[in-house]
């Protein structure tokens, strides 16, 4: 009796431990970086930690249609949760940011930044040096604490933020960003 | 004799509240906490002549137990109701939800596990609810002291909410559902039954306040877009870079969403059995189909429920003097 009930509780063990989606591992890329763009359409440039995971651009008739798109280039599935910087083009910020906060559950600490180069940023400057380079910015000053919560709570007050303003050489200054 | 201890009485209660906290819907601010706190007082106050009726070896009479009975189903739907619509914004970000019928799976496996906690009886679940409340607090404590950290002091002055004071403490009543059950769990309470409501009270305060509070400091610069501000601000208080807690507060939510509920069917199902004692077998899943229907067919008044509360509490122990029979006194030590 003791054998089997010993036999019983290794083996709930075994399958409460989470073994079973060992495998979504390697099935999944996490994001680091994004930039969004466009206002019918949206173009998505994702940037991710894993250096396997190359810088890919897709554009999809909505954020969530781009996002599939980049699983279905990939061949992966996309994780958000982990997402450091968020660079808006010209896109709707407003709605832009409620949506990634809502749908992606982008960490509070995400950076927002605001860039008028094109969606190639990422590919041209690294997502790290890029987001490094705005926390220099933020502790000597020259640009404002950027978080996607200060943020979204500066569009919903007052319908415009200051971000900083990304270029390839890194945050060169502030932009204000309001609805398209 | 199902007998239950006062801090039994008082976790079983608080699940229900935190639970209703959780739920929130709609903008919040400090005077949102001030008014709750105000209407926590009156609730006390208007629920002393029920503690006037125990004291006197009172007990409710069968109409006091039928208006409870009612209401506890009408509750117990209210509260699946808002599993149902605050669960779209609870999830962990690379889990797909399934859409409706994930949201309808995960609904019937918490009425299945409301069915098999009430059916235990409710001195099982007085004991477990302890456990819960103990480890739900736990939790809660985790999420609050590291929204502390991430929270802006700016944001108590930022977030607005619509309402007028008075119009926040009767959204109070209307999420203090819960009280139903304290008329009925008050009768089978051990020891001074003044004591354990004052305590449950005192709790329910605290709670409350630490709760909103926090939501607010969290949330507080994006409360017009938050349509769960609890939710949005458990969601925000991340306090580890590389490990995400939303977990945490699913657990927290799925586990009180259980217990609230449950409470409420054996209440419920402890009535039928007083009030229809030829009514044995299939008590607490009767009761459950009675609320999932009440869900689904009762409207949603926000004035109508915190009129219907307040007037339970002063109705029942009212009926009950007129109409009830005493038992003999028991004596207080």
């Amino acid at each position: 009796m003791k054998k089997y009930l010993i036999s019983l509780f290794l083996g709930t063990s075994l399958l409460l431990t989470g073994c079973t989606s060992a495998d979504r591992l390697h099935d999944t890329s996490y994001l680091r970086a994004v930039i969004i763009e466009g206002g019918d359409k949206k173009t998505l440039t994702l940037s991710f930690f894993s250096e396997e995971d190359s810088v890919i651009t897709v554009t999809g008739r909505d954020i969530e249609s781009a996002k599939r798109a980049a699983e279905l280039e990939s061949g992966r599935s996309i994780f958000t949760g982990y997402t450091e910087l968020v660079i808006l083009g010209d896109c709707e910020s407003l709605d832009v940011l409620e949506f990634l906060l809502d749908e992606w559950k982008l960490p509070p600490s995400c950076m927002t930044a605001h860039t008028a180069e094109s969606v190639e940023l990422l590919e041209k400057t690294d997502a790290e040096q890029l987001r490094g380079s705005i926390k220099r910015a933020i502790e000597q000053g020259i640009v404002p604490e950027c978080s996607i919560v200060t943020v979204l709570g500066q569009l919903i007050e007052s319908g415009h933020a200051e971000a900083p303003e990304l270029t390839e050489h890194g945050a060169i200054g502030t932009a204000v960003i309001g609805q398209f | 004799m199902n007998k239950i201890s006062g801090s039994q009485l008082a976790a079983m209660l608080l699940i229900s509240d935190v639970f209703s906290l959780f739920c929130l819907s709609g903008e919040i601010s400090v005077m949102t906490a001030a008014a709750f706190l105000t209407a926590i007082a009156l609730q006390f106050i208007i629920s002393m002549p029920l503690i006037a009726l125990f004291r006197r070896g009172g007990r409710l009479c069968n109409a006091g137990k039928l208006m409870c009975l009612i209401w506890l189903i009408i509750w117990g739907g209210m509260l699946l109701r808002m599993q149902w619509n605050t669960s779209e914004v609870i999830s962990v970000p690379l889990e797909s939800t399934g859409g409706i019928r994930g949201k309808l799976l995960i609904s019937g496996l918490i009425a299945l596990v409301c069915l098999y906690i009430s059916s235990t009886g409710i001195k099982a679940l007085a004991r477990a609810s302890v456990i819960a409340a103990a480890v739900g607090a736990l939790g809660l404590a985790v999420v609050i002291v590291s929204a502390v950290f991430t929270a802006d002091a700016e944001n108590l002055s930022r977030a607005v909410s619509q309402r007028s004071f008075i119009g926040e403490a009767v959204r109070d009543f209307s999420f203090s559902g819960g009280l139903g059950s304290l008329i009925v769990l008050l009768g089978i309470t051990e020891g001074s039954e003044k004591r354990g409501v004052s305590a449950y009270f005192f709790c329910k305060g605290l709670v409350t306040a630490a709760i909103i509070l926090t939501a607010v400091l969290v949330a507080g610069g994006i409360m017009p877009i938050a349509d769960f501000p609890v939710a949005a601000a458990a969601q925000l208080s991340q306090p580890f870079s590389v490990q995400r807690i939303d977990s945490l507060f699913l657990i927290n939510f799925a586990v009180f969403a259980v217990f609230a509920v449950a409470v409420q069917s054996a209440a419920a199902a402890m009535l039928i059995g007083q009030v229809f004692p030829r009514f044995r077998r299939y008590r607490c899943s009767a009761v459950l189909v009675l609320m999932i229907i009440s869900a689904l067919v009762l409207p949603d008044n926000e004035v109508l429920t915190a009129s219907a509360i307040s007037g339970l509490l002063l109705a029942v122990p009212a009926i009950s003097l007129i109409f009830g029979k005493k038992v003999p006194q028991r004596s207080v030590t």
